[in-house]
């Protein structure tokens, strides 16, 4: 069927006959000579926006993003996780504490060093050892057997022995 | 000049992709302008749609699978971007479509690049108190000659809604000549 026969109007088919097409509108001279420039210069001066416009790049660029989200959260978690005591040596615990003895609170290390660590632990850089006082130490005096004949000759000098004073008793 | 099929090669080569596009628009370039500026009526206007509509090409070319005509996919980005100016224009200044027209009218008088006689001008403004679609397919059938197939295309609807709207088009625009 011929398309030109939808105008089944007479009137307004005539008038439209009478009507010439493409006449009535016009462009500036050389307006289509010029357009192809027009459009290189807005693709070749924008290459970046372009890029990010395509659609494939807009979807890699997000899935990187949030490849990238995720392997921080990731690692810092586990970063703030508290290790498993199982997983350090007792020397790597007692040189960590060694180097930040001053960050960490009473608390803290009360929770990870037994009683029993004290006896040995190395403080700062120091050589200096904090030795286990004995048990008996506490408990019993001392006895005239524990010190020597010079020691308790030093103590009666420092006395007053022998300068008088002890005649008048 | 190149075919159709010519085109489409070169630009699915990556070596021959600039060419092929500067050939597309060679081959297209005239035809889209003038579907634009039927619409937008200003040449300045038509000039920035069209601009857009042939970076847009350019950006999407390599989504072009060959599914459709070529002219079919320019065509059908140039009338959606077309659409899309004035549905814009509307909703910006919240026009009424009654405004809309108005305004295009106005415009296609003060004109410059505009040169139509008595006639013209009485048809011209007919066809903007059109709703856009119906504008639309009367100025490629009428204006641009194209095929009813090749608009129902472009416009994704069927042939025989597209007559359907191209007749009411001409019902319409016998009466505004006539109570004019």
């Amino acid at each position: 069927m011929d398309d030109k026969k939808d105008i089944e109007d007479d009137a307004i088919r005539e008038f439209i006959k009478n009507s010439s097409k493409n006449k009535d509108f016009k462009v500036p001279d050389g307006y289509f000579d010029g357009f192809q420039k027009n459009i290189h210069a807005r693709i070749y001066n924008n290459p970046k926006s372009n890029r990010w416009n395509l659609p494939q790049f807009r979807w890699f660029a997000t899935g990187f993003a949030c490849i990238a989200v995720t392997v921080i959260l990731v690692f810092d978690f586990n970063k703030n996780l508290p290790l498993a005591e199982s997983e350090l040596s007792q020397e790597e615990l007692l040189a960590y504490f060694s180097e930040n003895i001053d960050e960490i609170s009473e608390t803290e290390l009360l929770d990870v060093v037994t009683e029993q660590d004290i006896g040995g632990i190395v403080l700062n850089d120091t050589t200096k050892t904090i030795p286990r006082k004995k048990e008996e130490d506490t408990e019993k005096p001392p006895s005239l057997e524990d010190f020597t004949d010079e020691e308790i000759f030093e103590y009666m000098l420092d006395e007053g022995y022998g300068t008088g004073e002890w005649d008048n008793l | 000049m190149f075919t159709e099929e010519e085109i489409i090669e070169k630009i699915q080569d990556k070596k021959t992709v600039n060419y092929g596009f500067n050939l597309l628009m060679d081959k297209y370039q005239e035809q889209v302008y003038w579907v634009i500026r039927r619409m937008v009526i200003d040449h300045d206007v038509a000039d920035d749609i069209a601009q857009d509509t042939f970076v847009k090409v350019w950006k999407n070319l390599s989504s072009f699978k060959g599914d459709a005509k070529l002219s079919t996919w320019i065509y059908r980005i140039a009338t959606n971007e077309s659409l899309t100016y004035l549905r814009k224009k509307k909703r910006r200044f919240f026009l009424p479509i009654g405004d809309v027209e108005h305004e295009l009218s106005s415009s296609l008088e003060s004109d410059h690049y505009y040169s139509g006689d008595e006639i013209q001008l009485k048809l011209q403004k007919a066809l903007l108190k059109l709703p856009e679609k119906q504008r639309l397919v009367f100025n490629m059938k009428y204006f641009e000659e194209m095929k009813f197939k090749d608009i129902a295309e472009i416009l994704d609807v069927s042939v025989g809604s597209l007559k359907a709207q191209y007749h009411h088009a001409v019902k319409k625009i016998e009466k505004f000549v006539k109570d004019d």
